[in-house]
């Protein structure tokens, strides 16, 4: 357990899965995420540069969303995306201690076929985190504890 | 059609899912609206919310301030006293959302903005822009000008800060899939995939696909782990 000042930090523990593709330079995280209702995990990217959620539009689809008329943009680095801004829980699930469902807001884009992101605003803000790369282990407990 | 937003703060179960901190953004405003005597039951009173010549409450808008401030004394519209000054020193004393110093964009918005559409449209350039923060606080002041504006409810509720939870769920950790994926994932690129422990239950181009063929196996009620290999 992670602590802080002689308090809990980061108390509940999950394993993360990176991926280094060869032909980026850039590293990424992911985390085992769940939707309550749903019978489906599917992994999520950290990536605290992203305001929002972004689910791929299969899984906003399989979710129930149905895409409306676009009117919010997001810049990404896939191009500028249209989409609406909604709101869904979704569970980082633990392998230590209790998993936390976090009432998120996602960016629902039709165009958007990429991986699932976990962006600041929308979920990372809510949470306190930390990695360790020795154990690939990832440490996270709520901020309100 | 507006939206009684007084009713979902004093009903005992609020008729849209609020949490604990939009529930109490909205009685803030309630108690905000009830002290500068805003008649939100009255919708003949359009002048209040209008941003129409007859508009002259704190909010005044830049162009004809006097001509409105005349226009209001002739119809002896004298329910409305508060001041732009004890508009502020409410919202320094109550409402702890809004921060004491007033940013740039919050006086913009208080002083200027004197239709709620103007305001979603600014909203939307901060939200475009990645001001969060600002957009947040904007939408606070908003709920405030405009109570009625279900479009202002809406957008505050959906990028306002999320609950957390703590549920019983667990994950197995993964690892088996996670090594099966740094295997073998190279082949299945641009495919959805379905793993139990290093077994690949089933591949296909789309997720809904994949559900069809993985859902008739034996996964004995567990969530299925799915994941979308990107191509390269």
């Amino acid at each position: 357990m992670l602590k802080l000042n002689e308090e809990p930090f980061a108390p509940y523990v999950a394993n993360y899965y990176d991926e280094n593709k060869p032909y980026s330079s850039q590293t990424s995280i992911f985390v085992e995420i769940a939707f309550p209702g749903k019978s489906i995990t599917t992994l999520a990217r950290l990536d605290p540069a992203t305001p929002w959620v972004v689910l791929n539009s299969e899984i906003a689809e399989n979710l129930g969303f149905c895409f409306k008329e676009a009117k919010t943009k997001l810049y990404t680095i896939g191009g500028v995306m249209e989409g609406t801004l909604e709101r869904q829980p979704i569970e980082l699930l633990a392998l230590e201690g209790p998993s936390l469902t976090i009432e998120a807001t996602i960016f629902v884009c039709k165009e958007w076929q990429r991986e699932c992101f976990l962006g600041y605003s929308g979920f990372l803000e809510r949470i306190r985190f930390a990695v360790d790369p020795l154990t690939q282990h990832f440490y996270f407990g709520s901020i309100t504890e | 059609m507006n939206i009684d937003i007084f009713s979902l703060a004093n009903s005992k179960q609020p008729s849209l899912s609020l949490n604990k901190h939009q529930f109490d953004s909205v009685r803030r405003n309630q108690k905000f609206s009830e002290r500068l005597n805003f008649s939100h039951k009255s919708e003949k009173l359009g002048y209040w919310y209008s941003p129409s010549k007859k508009c002259n409450d704190l909010f005044h808008t830049s162009n004809n301030t006097s001509n409105n401030r005349r226009g209001s004394s002739s119809k002896g519209l004298r329910r409305n006293p508060v001041t732009t000054r004890q508009f502020y020193s409410y919202c320094d004393s109550n409402n702890p959302v809004i921060p004491r110093q007033f940013s740039d964009n919050d006086k913009y918005f208080i002083h200027r903005v004197a239709d709620p559409l103007l305001l979603l449209e600014h909203v939307k350039n901060l939200l475009q822009q990645g001001n969060i923060n600002n957009a947040r606080r904007t939408l606070e002041l908003g709920s405030i000008r405009y109570p009625w504006s279900r479009q202002i409810l809406k957008l505050m509720m959906a990028i306002a800060p999320g609950q957390v939870l703590r549920t019983g769920e667990k994950t197995s950790g993964r690892k088996k899939e996670f090594k099966w994926i740094r295997e073998h994932g190279d082949k299945y690129r641009g495919q959805w995939v379905a793993l139990d422990g290093d077994d690949l239950i089933g591949f296909a181009p789309t997720l809904k696909n994949l559900l069809a063929k993985a859902s008739s196996g034996d996964q004995q009620g567990r969530p299925i782990f799915v994941h979308y290999l990107m191509p390269e």
